[in-house]
Order: C-alpha cells, then sequence, then structure tokens
C-alpha cells in the first residue's frame, strides 16, 4: 500500500513536470488569450472565450490568415494579477506568441501592460473599462470607449425627450474602479454641462443589497433621474427600493447596466431605464446573426454578453492586424513581427464589428500628441420598455412615455 | 558562486518549465507561507497575514515612489511598519485561543482592506500603478535564504525552545517560567514583519496594487501553503507555495478539471497526512528504511 503510494507521488509529478512543447512557427501563427475561466470573473470569461474560439474558427475556415492557421493557447488567469503575470511571461518568453488578447480585467491589465511594454510585444485587452489604462503603454490597446464618449449621447437624447428633467441624484459604487469614475468623473460634471442639477450625490459599495438608506436621502431632494456609476446586480436592487418607497425618476446608466437580466430582478421598476450600449444582442445585421448562432451552440444556455462580443471583434481585429503587418514567422523575426503587428493594430479605421452601432471600430493610437489605445465606438441607447431591451433614438423605436 | 547557483537555477527551472516570473511569484508565496507559519511556532493560527502583507506593500510603494527612498530599504521599513502594527494587534488580540484567535486575525485582515479602499493618499478603489519593477530573484531568494536560516538556527535556541513549549501547553510552560504572553507577541510580530517584507516584494513585482490584491481569497491561500507543505516544520510551508504556485500554471491544460485535480490531491493529503506533507518524520531516515524495505526496524532505545 505505502509503496504504491510512493510510486504514485513520483508517476504524478513526473506528469506534473513534462515541459511545454515547442513552438512550431512557419505554417501557424500562435497568439495568447488571457481570460479568467475559475474563481473571479468566470462568469464573464467563460462566454468570452467561446466567442473569441468562434472568431478563430471563422478566420481559420476562411482561409487563415495569408494562408497560415492561427491558433490560439488559452490561459485562465482567475482573475488573479500575479498569475496573470506569470501566465502572460510564460507565453511571452516560452510559447514565443506573435501578440496577446488579452487581459481582460483592469487590474489584470494594470499588471500585464507593463510586462508587454517592457518586452515589446502587443497586449490587446477586450474589455478593460477604467479610464487611461493603456495610456502610460505605447503597446496596450483596448477594444473599450471611454464613458467620456458615450455618456454625453445619453444624455442629450435625455434631454430631448424628456425636458422635465432637473435634478439628478447620483449613486455610484466607490468600490470598483470603473464605476468610481463614472460616477464622480463622468455623470458629475456631464450632468452640469447639460444643464441638470446634481441635487444628491450618494456612495455604495460593490456587494450592498439593502439600499433603504440611499434612496430615503436622496426622496428627500424629489430629484427628476438618478444616475448609477455602477454595474446592474445593484442597481436592480435600488431600483425595487425605489419603487418600494414611490419614487418615480428615470434611471440613466453606463456600459455596466447592459445586462437583461436587471429586467428580470428589477421587473416593473426597471421601467424607462436608459444606458448606452456598444453591443445590441438583438441587432438583425447578418453579421450579428451568424456570431449568436455560433456562441450559442457553443453555450447553449447563455445570453449574449457584450464582453463576449468584445473578445470577438478584438480577435477580428487581431487576425486583420497580422494579415496587414505581412510577417514572416520565424523565430529570428519574432521580434521585428511583434513590432509590425502593433503598429498594424494602431491603423485598423472603421474596422467592421459587431460592438458599434454603426458596425465600425477604429483604434486611437495617438491624442494629442500622446498614446490612448483606447477605440472609437458609437452606442446604442437601449431603454427599457415592457420589460424588454429596446434600442432607441435615430431613427429606432420612440422613448417610452413616463410623465 | 554566482555561476554555480546559475547553472543549478537552469537545471531546476528546465525541469519543471518555469520562468523568471514563476520564480519569483514561488519564492514570494514561500516567504508568505514562512510568515503565517511563524506564530504557528507559538500555536497560534493567524488569518491576517494578508492584512500585513497589505500594509507592508503600500509602505513600500509609497516610499519607492513619492519619496525616492532605496528598494531595501523601503523593505526593511515596510517589515517594520507591519511588525509594528502587528505588535500593536497582538498584545490585545494574543489573549484569545484557537478558534477565536483565528477569526479575530481575519477580521483584522477585513479591517485593512476596507482602510485602503477608502484611503485616498494610495490611490482607494483605484490602486496605485506606476511601481517600479525592482523585485528580481536575488532579493526575493536573498530575504527567504536569511529567512529560513534564522529559523532553522530558531528551533535549537533559547527561544525557539521556548516557543515550542507555549506552542504543546501554555500552562505548563508558564509553570516552567517562560513568559507566555511574550513568547506569543515576538513569533507573531516577527511573522508580521516576515509578510510586511513579502508585500513589499509583492508589490515591486506586480507593479500594479489595490486593495483587493490582499483579500480573503489571498488569506486562504497563504493558509493553505502551510496546511497542504507541513505546519510542524519549516519546510512544509515552502513545499506548499511550491506546489500550489506551481500546480495553477502546470495544470492549465487540464482547464476547467484543474480545480477538481487540485482538491483531490488535497483531500488525499489531509487524508493520507494530516499534519500536511512533510513532518517531523519526514528526515527520520529510520522510517524511511521501513517504508522501502517494508520490514520494521527496531527503535533504539
Amino acid at each position: 500500500m505505502k509503496r504504491s503510494l510512493v510510486f504514485l507521488s513520483c508517476a504524478l509529478v513526473v506528469a506534473l513536470v513534462v515541459p511545454a512543447l515547442a513552438h512550431a512557427f512557419g505554417d501557424e501563427i500562435v497568439v495568447g488569450f488571457l481570460v479568467p475561466l475559475t474563481k473571479k470573473g468566470a462568469s464573464y470569461g467563460v462566454q468570452s472565450r467561446a466567442a473569441t474560439e468562434v472568431a478563430v474558427e471563422e478566420i481559420n475556415a476562411a482561409g487563415g490568415i495569408a494562408g497560415r492557421k492561427l491558433r490560439m493557447i488559452t490561459k485562465d488567469t482567475e482573475g488573479d494579477n500575479a498569475l496573470a503575470i506569470q501566465l502572460a511571461r510564460g507565453l511571452i518568453d516560452k510559447d514565443q506568441v506573435l501578440a496577446a488578447h488579452g487581459p481582460q480585467w483592469s487590474a489584470e491589465a494594470e499588471a500585464v501592460f507593463p510586462i508587454c511594454e517592457r518586452s515589446k510585444i502587443l497586449c490587446f485587452s477586450p474589455t478593460s473599462t477604467k479610464p487611461g489604462v493603456s495610456a502610460p503603454y505605447s503597446w496596450a490597446f483596448r477594444n473599450t470607449v471611454d464613458e467620456n464618449v458615450l455618456v454625453p449621447q445619453t444624455l442629450k437624447w435625455v434631454k430631448e425627450n424628456y425636458p422635465w428633467v432637473k435634478k439628478a441624484a447620483i449613486l455610484t459604487d466607490v468600490k470598483d474602479a470603473y464605476s468610481k469614475s463614472l460616477g464622480h468623473d463622468t455623470f458629475r460634471p456631464r450632468l452640469k454641462q447639460f444643464e441638470i442639477e446634481v441635487v444628491e450625490d450618494v456612495d455604495y459599495l460593490t456587494g450592498d443589497t439593502d439600499f433603504s438608506a440611499h434612496i430615503t436621502k436622496i426622496k428627500a431632494k424629489n430629484p427628476d433621474m438618478i444616475a448609477v456609476g455602477g454595474t446592474w446586480v445593484e442597481t436592480a436592487n435600488m431600483m425595487k427600493e425605489a419603487q418600494k418607497q414611490d419614487l418615480r425618476v428615470l434611471w440613466v446608466g453606463g456600459v455596466g447596466m447592459g445586462n437583461a437580466r436587471i429586467v428580470e430582478n428589477a421587473g416593473l421598476a426597471s421601467e424607462g431605464a436608459v444606458h448606452n450600449a456598444t453591443y445590441d444582442k438583438d441587432a438583425t445585421t447578418e453579421m450579428n446573426q451568424s456570431y449568436v448562432k455560433r456562441l450559442l451552440a457553443k453555450v447553449p444556455n447563455e445570453t449574449p454578453h457584450w464582453p463576449a462580443a468584445n473578445c470577438y471583434d478584438a480577435m477580428k481585429m487581431l487576425a486583420q492586424a497580422i494579415k496587414q503587418a505581412n510577417v514572416a514567422n520565424t523565430p529570428k523575426t519574432l521580434d521585428a513581427d511583434r513590432k509590425k503587428v502593433r503598429d498594424a493594430l494602431a491603423t485598423i479605421k472603421d474596422f467592421p464589428a459587431l460592438t458599434s452601432a454603426d458596425g465600425k471600430i477604429t483604434i486611437v493610437d495617438i491624442v494629442g500628441g500622446k498614446h490612448a489605445g483606447d477605440a472609437i465606438k458609437k452606442g446604442t441607447l437601449i431603454q427599457v420598455q415592457n420589460g424588454k431591451f429596446v434600442p432607441v433614438g435615430e431613427g429606432k423605436a420612440v422613448a417610452l412615455k413616463l410623465r | 558562486m554566482q555561476s554555480v547557483i546559475g547553472s543549478l537555477v537552469s537545471v531546476f527551472t528546465g525541469v519543471f518549465a518555469l520562468g523568471e516570473a514563476d520564480l519569483i511569484t514561488i519564492g514570494i508565496n514561500m516567504i508568505m507561507g514562512l510568515s503565517m507559519f511563524l506564530p504557528m511556532t507559538v500555536g497560534q493560527l493567524s488569518f491576517g497575514q494578508a492584512g500585513f502583507m497589505s500594509i507592508g506593500a503600500h509602505i513600500a510603494v509609497v516610499l519607492t515612489l513619492y519619496a525616492g527612498v532605496s528598494f531595501p530599504i523601503a523593505l526593511l521599513a515596510a517589515g517594520l511598519g507591519s511588525g509594528g502594527v502587528g505588535f500593536l494587534v497582538g498584545v490585545p488580540v494574543l489573549r484569545l485561543r484557537g478558534l477565536l484567535l483565528a477569526l479575530v486575525t481575519f477580521a483584522f485582515a477585513q479591517v485593512v482592506e476596507v482602510f485602503f479602499l477608502n484611503f485616498k493618499p494610495t490611490g482607494a478603489a483605484e490602486g496605485i500603478r506606476g511601481i517600479f519593477p525592482y523585485t528580481n530573484l536575488w532579493y526575493v531568494f536573498g530575504f527567504l535564504v536569511l529567512l529560513v536560516a534564522f529559523l532553522a538556527r530558531l528551533r535549537r535556541s533559547r527561544m525557539g525552545r521556548a516557543f515550542e513549549a507555549v506552542k504543546l501547553d501554555e500552562t505548563a510552560a508558564e509553570a516552567m517560567g517562560i513568559n507566555v504572553t511574550r513568547a506569543k507577541l515576538t513569533a507573531f510580530s516577527a511573522g508580521a514583519f516576515v509578510a510586511g517584507v513579502g508585500g513589499g516584494l509583492y508589490a515591486h513585482h506586480a507593479v500594479f496594487i489595490q486593495y483587493d490584491n490582499f483579500d480573503f481569497k489571498r488569506g486562504v491561500d497563504i493558509a493553505m501553503y502551510m496546511v497542504l507543505g507541513g505546519m510542524d516544520v519549516l519546510y512544509g510551508p515552502l513545499l506548499g507555495a511550491f506546489v500550489i504556485t506551481y500546480l495553477s500554471t502546470a495544470l492549465q491544460f487540464l482547464a476547467n478539471w484543474r480545480w477538481e485535480v487540485w482538491g483531490s490531491i488535497v483531500i488525499l493529503v489531509m487524508i493520507f497526512r494530516p499534519q500536511g506533507i512533510l513532518g517531523r518524520d519526514t528526515l527520520d531516515i529510520r522510517r524511511w528504511r521501513e517504508v522501502v524495505t517494508g520490514t520494521p526496524q527496531r527503535s533504539v532505545p
């Protein structure tokens, strides 16, 4: 018994220690993909991986990149910064990938982007939304748009359709960097710009469920709208509380409100709520229809969400960049190839994509003499009407009558 | 000397397919495992090491980034600052025993997390970016070697034997004239010191820190290094940290099944070796002869 145990543990050690296979250059183009599949962020990551796989399959079915097959090495970061660093270094040094697709979370991006900068390899994060994360690193790019571009579009629509909105309250999740910046740095100044007075400014924390105090405080000031710097989970609870206290307002959110489950959770209380999204899962374009079909074949029980669509678009853009870069794809030219891919991605303009209302994405390398690395997209305004997410404005459905 | 170490390291890294980033993370996790082992030498189970790590990380970063202090001095300050907090926390807390102490130290880690969430000078929820990548293999393993040498000597010293006595039976130790409170406080603060240095090393490796890098999950991970590796000998946390850190990258090819495999390994270890993989008996040659030959050796009186 004991002897077999010793043998077993030896076998286990040998099995784990088998070194990674050498990377094949030539006919195969290899990119790394960093995504959380377990622990923190798994709920997003699993669908994002499926979406990226769909993109890779489509690229290879269409003949690959200039005749070469595209292969993706997927690594699970568990949403952990230190592990993301280890895996990124492994992809860059051991697997010798041409470029990295990822990481997904802003915190991981903060840790991995400096490594890309030092190793001189393109890191293209599809979903990091915290403002300015890619700005300090010239090798870092993101397939996301600054809320400062989307929020004015939302508020303009609000002013046009609901002229009675004069006073607003802001609810901000200060535990999450993206939400905090949306509430404090975007909504605050932008509301003033659109001549909506901010009468109350309340903070909360990710995971809060009881908003009775927050809503009571807001109700005392009697605002016409509430702007939420936060994500849909907490927002649904706020809406329910407001309904309980009979506070009737227009709810306005950012990209983080974009999950149809907010309607399931808040029910009638979410009626009329509006947010700006870059991806519309019900878009009738041929591109979106075929994407959703292929995605749901891989993850049947999920509702398509924007991070996954962002991953799909990012992989397509990356493939386009590699094609444009005309890489030699040999171990000797790896450094030069990586540089070419980075420069090619920086020039992508009007790329046909899912995650923009007009179907076009442009990558911005330099703004005012400085590197930015973010994307320019157009948002679609989405309003909850009769318990459904409905695209509104500019030739789409009309606004719901609230008063 | 340097070339000898270099070639040994390259053999090791070649076999395990490890890169520099893997080795640094493994080294830092080993340091964190030992920081948990130190309070354990007096029988105190502390779940607050992630909190001390956070304090150390923030002190070191503020010093190198804003005050321009050199890295070794910043590390020392991180250790002392964190150790000082450990001392202050230890005075009231070490009256508690067993599960209660574990709960209080756990709560302490939560307090630290929420503090840095709201502390504006260190970026609050946004964290600090642009930290200099000072941490390298020499800093990590230099400190680790010093620490292991210290702990190895400690066991044979007067203080180490006092710790051992306190761990086995506090009342008896007190009756023998050992100052139990002082022994506990020393071990607890020393553990906080080590965790603070580990935090400083982590921050200058990750080059970005925010409050939730040092959350409940990290506290559990640190505890696992010691529980899996062995809590009776100082080599236990080292092995545990290596195995756990290595597995999270080595088992990547198993994708989502990784955690099932990992959980099974832990369960097997806990069934066959409740004291962890390594224990006092591991280096006992006589016991190994029994295992290999299958015949019980007569013990010499």
